[in-house]
C-alpha cells in the first residue's frame, strides 16, 4: 500500500478494517477527465483466517506461464485434446515438476474441496470453455480429489445456464449458481463484506458467497482474457472479487467507475485470499473491446492462449498488455484513455464501435491490487515463459 | 407414429399438459391461431424467477418458480387456486397426466401431487437435480436425471420400474413415441431405449453434449446440439439423415409443423429447415443469444427471447415483438384466446 492508504482496526472487534484514497492510478491516466477518488472502504474478513502460504499471490509470484497454440481454438470450437497438452505443458512449467499429478500436488490435496470458479458472463461468445474446465475437473480428480468434492460456481445461475456448463461437465460434479433470482442473497455469508457508499446507493454492503466463505478448501479461478467497459479488463482478480462477492454492479454510475480499489480489496479479504491457490486464464477468446457481455465476433479474437500462475496481479498485468496492444492494432483507443467524448450512454452504439465506452475504465486496479501485496505488477519483474506449441 | 393419448393436447379443449405441448415434444405443430398481444387479461406475480415453461388442463395454468413454489392459477381470475412448497430449487417443467401433476426438484426428487388440490401423492429419489420435464406414457413416468440415469417409475404409485445409466447428465426431456424413448445426454450422444425394458435400442453420437430436447415427426428424431449442429435421425436406427451447422451451440429444442423444423441457436437466429432435406428456408436474427425452444402456432413461430416474439413462419420476418417474458428455457401456452407467458423475472401473463 502507498502512503495514501491507511488500515485500522474498526470498532466491531473483528478482523474489519479500513482503506481510504487508495492509490490513484489516475497517475496512469493517459489525458481527459479527472476521476473521483474512491470513498472509505470497510473489509470485513472471516474471523480467526489463517492466511496460508498457497494463497495470492501463491507458491510462484510474478510468474507467469503462458501456452499458445493456435491449434485449441477453430471456428470457435475448443479442441479439447489440445487444451489438455497445454495445460500440461504448461503446469510442469509453472511448477518445475516432471510429471502432471506432481504438479497439480503443488496445490490440491486429496482432501481439499476444490471450487472452481468459472466466468459465464459473455456466455456463449466468450465464457470460460466448458473444454478447459473438463480437463481441470479431470486433473483435479487425478489428485484423488473425488467428484462429489468438485463444486464449479459463479454468481448467476441464468448465465451458467446459457453456458450449458451443467449439461457439459462430468457426472458428479457440482454445478453452483450463487444468485437464482433478483435479490437473491441466501448464498452469502453476511458476516464477511466489504462495505462502503459510493453514490449513495440504499444497500452498501457487498457479501462474500457462503461457497467461499464456508464450504470450498481451495479455488482454482478460470477467468476469460476480456476487455471490459468499467474496470478495463476482466481477469484473475475481478473474477473472483465481483464475481463472488454480490451487489457489486453499484460501484459503477456512468461514466464512472469504483472498479479501483475494491477490486483488489475484495481480492484481499479472508478466506477469498487464501483460499485462491491457482489461476488459469482462458485465452481462446480475446474480447478487445465490448467486455463484458458483447457477442459481437467483430471485436473477439480467437487467440488460442492460456495464462497459468498462482499471480492474479502477474497474469492481469500480462492480459491488459495484450488486449491494449490489440486495441492499438485494430486503431481502437486505449484502455487507459478518458476522453469525455468517448462516453455513450447507448449500449448499442458501445457494442458495435470500439471508439466509445460506457464509463472511464479503471484498469488501474490490476497495479492498486499488487500493492495490496496481491502479485506483482511491474512488467519488468514478471517472469514470462511462453511456451508456443503450434 | 402416435403418442400416448393419456397426454396429448386436445385441440377442443386446448389443454397444453407437458413441456413443448406434447409426448413427441413438437411445440404446437400450428394447432393455434393467435394474434399480437393487445393488453394483458391479468398478470400474476409470483416473485421470484421462473426457468420452467407453464402448463395447462381445464382452465388452471400451473406454474413453478425457481424457489420451489408451485402455483395453480386460475386462468379466469388469474389467482391462485392453491400453491405447494417444494423443498429445494426448481428448474422442471411440470407435466400433467390423470390427476396428477409432476415435476423434479433440485434435492433429485420428483413429486407428483394431485392437481386439484396441491396434495403430495408420491416422490422418488434420484441421485442429483432433475431439471428434465417427466413424461407419461402407458402409466409410466419417465424423466432423466442429473446423476447420469435415466428412471421410469409407475405413475400411480411412484414405484420404479427400471432405471438405465447413460454416459453423462441428462438435462434433455424425453420424448415418446411407439414405444421408444428418444433423450439427450451430457455425452453428447441422443439414446433411443425401449420404454418397456430401458435397454438400449441404438445410440448416435454428436460432438458435444446435448442439452436440447429431441422431437420426434414420422420418422424422424430431431434435436440441437452444443456442437453447434442440428441433426435429423432416422427414428429407428439413429442413422444421421442430415444436419445443419448454425454459428454456436443449440440448447433450445426444435418446433414442428408440417414439412418445417424450427430451432433457436446460442448465434441469436431462429433457423427453419425443411425436415426431409435439412434445407435451410429462412433464418431470422431475433436476439443476441437465443436458448428458449420456439414452438408454432397457426402460421408463425414464436418463442421467449430477451422479450416476446413472433415471426411469420413463412418468411422468418418479424410479426411482433413484446417486452415481456424474458427467459432461457421457459415457452409460452398457447390457446384459441390467450398466450401465457411465465419470465424470468417472476411474472405470469394472459396476453390476449
Amino acid at each position: 500500500m502507498d502512503r495514501r492508504t491507511f488500515v485500522k482496526s474498526t470498532c466491531l472487534g473483528t478482523a474489519g478494517f479500513f482503506i481510504d484514497g487508495q492509490a490513484s492510478t489516475a497517475q496512469q491516466q493517459e489525458s481527459g477527465a479527472t476521476l473521483p477518488q474512491a470513498p472509505p472502504i470497510e473489509v470485513h474478513g472471516l474471523p480467526q483466517t489463517k492466511p496460508s502460504p498457497l494463497g495470492m499471490p501463491g507458491l510462484f509470484p510474478g510468474r507467469v506461464v503462458e501456452v499458445v497454440d493456435r491449434n485449441s481454438i477453430v471456428g470457435n470450437r475448443v479442441a479439447q485434446p489440445v487444451i489438455r497438452q497445454m495445460l500440461e505443458k504448461g503446469m510442469r512449467e509453472l511448477t518445475g515438476e516432471p510429471s502432471v499429478p506432481a504438479a497439480w500436488s503443488k496445490f490440491i490435496e486429496p482432501a481439499d474441496i476444490v471450487g472452481i470458479k468459472i466466468n459465464p458472463s459473455g456466455a456463449p461468445a466468450c465464457c470460460s470453455s466448458p473444454e478447459i474446465v473438463r480437463e481441470i475437473i479431470n486433473a483435479v480428480r487425478s489428485v484423488g480429489v473425488p467428484s462429489k468434492n468438485i463444486v464449479v460456481f459463479d454468481r448467476y445461475s441464468y448465465e451458467i445456464d446459457i453456458g450449458g456448463y451443467q449439461t457439459l461437465l462430468p457426472a458428479g460434479i457440482g454445478v453452483l449458481g450463487i444468485e437464482d433470482g433478483v435479490g437473491d442473497i441466501s448464498g452469502y455469508d453476511l458476516n464477511v463484506y466489504c462495505e462502503v457508499n459510493f453514490f449513495g446507493e440504499w444497500e452498501t454492503r457487498s457479501y462474500m458467497a457462503s461457497v467461499v466463505a464456508q464450504n470450498v478448501t481451495k479455488i482454482i479461478n478460470v477467468p476469460t482474457m476480456k476487455d471490459h467497459s468499467a474496470a478495463g479488463v476482466t481477469g484473475c482478480l475481478k473474477n473472483l472479487g465481483y464475481g463472488v462477492f454480490n451487489n457489486v454492479a453499484r460501484s459503477h454510475r456512468a461514466p464512472y467507475s469504483f472498479t479501483d480499489p475494491l477490486i483488489g480489496l475484495m481480492c484481499s479479504t479472508e478466506p477469498l485470499r487464501s483460499k485462491s491457490v491457482l489461476h488459469i486464464m482462458d485465452g481462446m477468446h480475446e474480447v478487445w473491446h465490448g467486455g463484458p457481455l458483447t457477442q459481437v465476433q467483430d471485436f473477439i479474437f480467437q487467440a488460442g492462449i492460456l495464462l497459468i500462475g498462482t499471480d492474479p496481479v502477474a497474469i492481469d498485468t500480462i492480459e491488459l498488455e495484450t488486449i491494449e496492444k490489440k486495441r492499438k492494432e485494430e486503431g481502437a483507443p486505449s484502455i487507459w484513455q478518458h476522453d469525455p467524448k468517448s462516453i455513450t450512454a447507448n449500449n448499442m452504439e458501445f457494442f458495435h464501435d470500439a471508439s466509445k465506452n460506457l464509463f472511464y475504465r479503471r484498469p488501474g486496479h490490476v497495479a492498486s491490487a499488487g500493492k495490496l501485496g496481491l502479485g506483482v505488477g511491474e512488467m519488468s519483474k514478471i517472469d514470462r515463459r511462453t511456451m508456443r506449441l503450434a | 407414429m402416435q403418442a400416448d393419448k393419456n397426454s396429448v393436447a386436445s385441440d377442443a379443449t386446448g389443454d397444453w399438459p407437458t413441456l413443448l405441448h406434447d409426448n413427441m415434444r413438437s411445440g404446437g405443430m400450428g394447432l393455434q391461431n393467435a394474434h399480437a398481444p393487445n393488453r394483458p387479461r391479468w398478470q400474476f406475480r409470483a416473485g421470484r424467477s421462473i426457468r420452467a415453461a407453464p402448463v395447462l388442463r381445464d382452465k388452471v395454468l400451473y406454474v413453478i418458480s425457481v424457489d420451489g413454489t408451485l402455483y395453480a392459477i386460475d386462468v379466469v381470475t388469474g389467482r391462485s387456486k392453491f400453491s405447494f412448497q417444494a423443498p429445494k430449487h426448481v428448474h422442471s417443467t411440470p407435466s400433467l397426466w390423470a390427476s396428477l401433476i409432476l415435476f423434479g426438484c433440485d434435492d433429485g426428487r420428483v413429486f407428483a401431487l394431485n392437481c386439484n388440490s396441491g396434495t403430495k401423492v408420491w416422490e422418488v429419489r434420484t441421485g442429483a437435480e432433475v431439471w428434465t420435464s417427466p413424461i407419461v406414457w402407458q402409466k409410466t413416468v419417465f424423466f432423466g436425471s442429473a446423476d447420469a440415469h435415466f428412471y421410469a417409475v409407475e405413475a400411480e404409485t411412484g414405484k420404479q420400474r427400471w432405471t438405465t445409466d447413460l454416459g453423462g447428465k441428462i438435462y434433455s426431456s424425453a420424448a415418446v413415441a411407439d414405444g421408444k424413448l428418444f433423450v439427450g445426454c451430457g455425452d453428447g450422444k441422443l439414446y433411443c431405449l425401449d420404454a418397456s425394458s430401458g435397454k438400449t435400442v441404438w445410440s448416435t453420437a454428436t460432438g458435444n453434449g446435448i442439452d436440447s430436447s429431441p422431437a420426434v415427426t414420422n420418422d424422424l428424431v430431431l434435436v440441437g446440439s452444443e456442437d453447434f449442429l442440428i441433426y435429423a435421425l432416422d427414428a429407428k436406427t439413429g442413422t444421421v439423415r442430415w444436419k445443419y451447422q448454425t454459428g454456436l451451440g443449440i440448447v433450445s429444442s426444435p418446433a414442428l409443423s408440417d414439412d418445417i423444423v424450427v430451432v433457436g441457436s446460442k448465434d441469436g437466429f431462429v433457423y427453419a429447415l425443411e425436415i426431409a432435406t435439412g434445407q435451410l428456408r429462412w433464418k431470422t436474427q431475433v436476439a443476441e443469444v437465443v436458448t428458449a425452444p420456439p414452438l408454432i402456432g397457426a402460421g408463425f413461430v414464436c418463442l421467449q427471447s430477451g422479450g416476446l416474439v413472433a415471426l411469420d413462419m413463412a418468411s422468418g420476418k418479424m410479426l411482433w415483438r413484446a417486452g415481456l417474458g424474458g427467459s432461457v428455457q421457459s415457452v409460452p401456452v398457447l390457446t384459441s384466446d390467450a398466450m401465457y407467458v411465465a419470465s424470468l423475472d417472476g411474472e405470469v401473463y394472459a396476453l390476449q
